[in-house]
């Protein structure tokens, strides 16, 4: 059940209204079995999963807390982490480390039988995994109070608007939302949650889906193709990545905010960004900042010199990159995105962005470096990839109007255009700088989001690409 | 909260009011387009077109049958990437504007639309011809049959033009698709590209043995027989060639040579049957589609295999 389907829209809207008549204690009960239902309309099976990863986090929490000795605590942590883990290995990446065990067993001249176990990757895995274990972590800091309530704790890992895509939510953020049973609805949350789904809708089935198609037929037939023609869809690929993911989050904010629960913003127009730094701090925010808090201020973080501190960027995004999928194409884009970031910190201070012009040139230099990077996270192989890079390199004259006439292009620019135009106005926070322009101007906007998707959306109701990681 | 509610309803209301605006003039520019784009040709054949033999079929009948080669009065309604949903959602709007071909039906079908993987493509397709919903039993049903709540999107007035809105606009910037002049042939001129295309097109890939049993493409084939057998027309099923076909394409295209026997349905398979000087790499723009001369070539050959009177 996809945000951009009839069917999600209909479930929603009989969860919204049993929601709001339930009485207040039960409230989270509702939600939790329409998490539940809404998790199992992909494979029901899957589940089970779910409910282990909470099950694990629960109790070794309750351990933890409830035990006075340091080193069962770290134990208890520890077992928490590599349980979680496990699981993700398990499902995610345990056939990329068979092949890579089966190259190196080659190498040496000898046999490596791997399983032939195929295993269907669960939806959001990736997702409630950090959650649960930001959740571990943070109680065994002392920087949280356990959770002693099962189906409220079950209801913070499976929240459905974030379930599948995130935000990654920490637990001193949500747990509360979920605990509350005092929600009332109110009109400006009703009103705003409405308007990001509408604006997350538009983000995904005019801009993304319709730049997905015309990326779809360049990179598939990569090896046919001319640079120019795949340097246009690299362009529109930044595009569709952008508005797919942080479309998704948009939507699932706004659902949130129609049950009255608040999620954090995921993005804030990182294109708009003059340095691969300030890119990272308005991208996918939730999980950079996961990585921050979890793993690279524990491995040092910028103490011990600017050459330790890149070490660790390097590490951190490494990681980061392999988060996204077990593909050494991932681990590459995660590697190209921490040596920039870490030339960054060497040579920041020699680039002071400063002047219209300076910063015009700086978001450009950043836009293209991203770029690059996406090459990777779309291609299948890392030869495509170098491919790719090597015929954008060598650009070669090619028809423009051959792009221009292709009306899955026109109509991705048109959204993007409409979608520039707006998120100009109102960077960080989605419609709520709109509340202040005059109702003819508002109103026109809110038809035109409207009227684009019924007129140019994509209706097919495709995947969100980050449901695969 | 109820002025909210309030502020809710209006905005409803104006996007109720802007949808059958815009509708309104969509509708207009639909019926008008006669360019290839949006269903222009269809628009343009339903409108104004009576033929005696028909050819039907994805872009290999588009630029790989020569209409005029077979007669004054042949016509080709082909589309790219269309397959046998589509051209079954077509023959019963044909049969709905009473413009049925008098006398043959030649339709291309590719084997593979029999793979049960296929059915969901198949039934894609028909979504292409959106703007019949509420005017064609037949395409309002098989569009319903996609989900449950398909009908909802249809509540919009406007939704019957999403995905060709933008065309219709556009469609006389367009490079390809003025009036069809040559009763909806689209030659394809050679290029310097095209041997290499061709060779880099072969598919060798080894697949497992297929097995024809999707169950769409079967009630999509019946369809078009039971409407060709009630208005009298003959149906001819063909398989254009391929410059080198695939593994998958030669056993599919036997399980369908005894599928369409069993329908008692005749069948000429052109991935088995010898193409003569056609397997020169001159004739072809990919390996699966025909530059001009070989379309004109392979007209004549399948003119001469149907022997029309």
């Amino acid at each position: 059940m996809l945000f951009n389907s009839i069917e999600f829209i209909v479930f929603f809207g009989v969860i919204f209204t049993l929601y709001w008549i339930a009485p207040k204690k039960w409230r989270w009960l509702l939600l939790l079995i329409a998490s539940y239902f809404f998790y199992m309309s992909w494979e029901p099976i899957y589940i089970v999963l779910i409910l282990i990863s909470t099950a694990i986090d629960y109790f070794l929490c309750l351990y933890m807390t409830g035990s006075r000795d340091q080193r069962l605590r770290k134990y208890g942590l520890a077992l928490s982490i590599i349980l979680n883990l496990g699981l993700l290995f398990t499902f995610k990446y345990l056939g990329f480390f068979q092949e890579m065990m089966q190259h190196v067993f080659h190498a040496f001249g000898s046999e490596y039988h791997a399983s032939t176990l195929q295993l269907l990757l669960p939806v959001g895995i990736s997702f409630y995994t950090f959650q649960t274990i930001s959740y571990s972590i943070d109680v065994y800091r002392g920087n949280l109070p356990v959770e002693r309530h099962f189906g409220k704790f079950a209801l913070f890992v499976s929240f459905f608007p974030q379930l599948v895509a995130g935000p990654i939510e920490r637990a001193g953020d949500l747990l509360p939302q979920v605990k509350r049973d005092d929600i009332k609805l109110e009109s400006e949350d009703l009103r705003d949650g409405i308007l990001l789904f509408i604006w997350g809708l538009f983000k995904k089935v005019v801009v993304a889906d319709q730049a997905a198609m015309f990326v779809d037929t360049y990179y598939e037939s990569y090896s046919h193709q001319s640079g120019g023609f795949l340097l246009f869809a690299t362009y529109m690929f930044a595009l569709q990545i952008y508005c797919d993911f942080s479309g998704y989050s948009d939507m699932a904010i706004g659902l949130a905010r129609m049950l009255g629960i608040r999620l954090m913003e995921n993005f804030k127009t990182p294109y708009f960004s003059t340095s691969m730094t300030s890119f990272w701090r308005n991208w996918h925010i939730s999980l950079s900042t996961w990585l921050k808090d979890y793993l690279y201020i524990p491995l040092g973080g910028n103490k011990g010199g600017k050459f330790r501190a890149s070490i660790n960027l390097m590490t951190t995004m490494v990681l980061g990159g392999l988060w996204h999928g077990a593909n050494w194409t991932f681990i590459i884009w995660g590697a190209l995105n921490g040596f920039f970031l870490s030339i960054e910190k060497f040579f920041h201070r020699l680039l002071p962005m400063r002047g219209l012009i300076l910063k015009g040139i700086a978001m450009f230099v950043v836009f293209h470096l991203v770029c690059l990077g996406w090459i990777f996270f779309r291609s299948q192989s890392v030869d495509q990839a170098l491919t790719i890079v090597n015929k954008i390199v060598h650009l070669v004259p090619f028809d423009l109007y051959f792009i221009l006439a292709d009306n899955r292009f026109s109509g991705a620019i048109i959204g993007a255009l409409i979608l520039i135009f707006l998120e100009a106005q109102i960077p960080f926070q989605p419609f709520t700088v709109f509340r202040k322009k005059n109702i003819i101007y508002r109103y026109s906007i809110y038809i035109l989001l409207i009227t684009s998707v019924l007129i140019l959306g994509v209706s097919g109701g495709a995947q969100f690409i980050y449901f695969q990681f | 909260m109820k002025q909210t509610l309030w502020k809710i309803g209006i905005v409803l209301l104006l996007v109720i009011g802007t949808d059958r605006g815009l509708a309104w003039y969509f509708d207009k520019k639909y019926t008008s387009n006669y360019f290839h784009y949006a269903n222009g040709h269809l628009n343009f054949y339903l409108q104004k077109v009576h033929c005696d033999t028909l050819l039907l079929g994805s872009s290999r009948v588009l630029d790989g049958l020569v209409p005029q080669v077979f007669g004054p009065k042949t016509y080709s309604i082909a589309e790219a990437s269309k397959h046998l949903g589509w051209c079954a959602a077509v023959i019963d709007l044909m049969q709905q504007f009473g413009r049925l071909p008098s006398h043959a039906l030649i339709i291309n079908i590719e084997p593979e639309d029999f793979l049960n993987e296929s059915s969901n493509k198949l039934r894609s397709d028909i979504h292409y011809l959106k703007y019949y919903y509420d005017k064609n039993p037949f395409i309002q049903s098989e569009i319903d049959r996609t989900s449950r709540f398909e009908w909802v999107k249809y509540l919009s007035s406007l939704y019957r033009h999403n995905g060709n809105s933008l065309i219709l606009v556009t469609n006389p910037w367009q490079q390809i698709g003025r009036l069809p002049t040559l009763n909806g042939y689209f030659p394809i001129s050679p290029t310097p590209q095209d041997s290499v295309r061709t060779l880099q097109d072969i598919d060798r890939a080894q697949y497992p043995k297929p097995e024809l049993n999707s169950s769409a493409a079967k009630h999509y084939f019946k369809h078009i027989k039971s409407i060709c057998k009630k208005n009298h027309i003959e149906l001819i099923v063909i398989t254009a060639p391929f410059y080198k076909p695939s593994q998958r394409s030669v056993e599919c295209g036997q399980l369908m040579a005894k599928y369409l026997a069993k329908e008692n349905t005749r069948y000429l398979n052109y991935i088995e049957k010898d193409i003569g000087e056609l397997n020169q790499l001159r004739f072809w723009f990919d390996n699966h589609h025909f530059v001009d001369e070989g379309a004109q070539k392979f007209s004549v050959l399948v003119k001469n295999d149907v022997r029309l009177p």
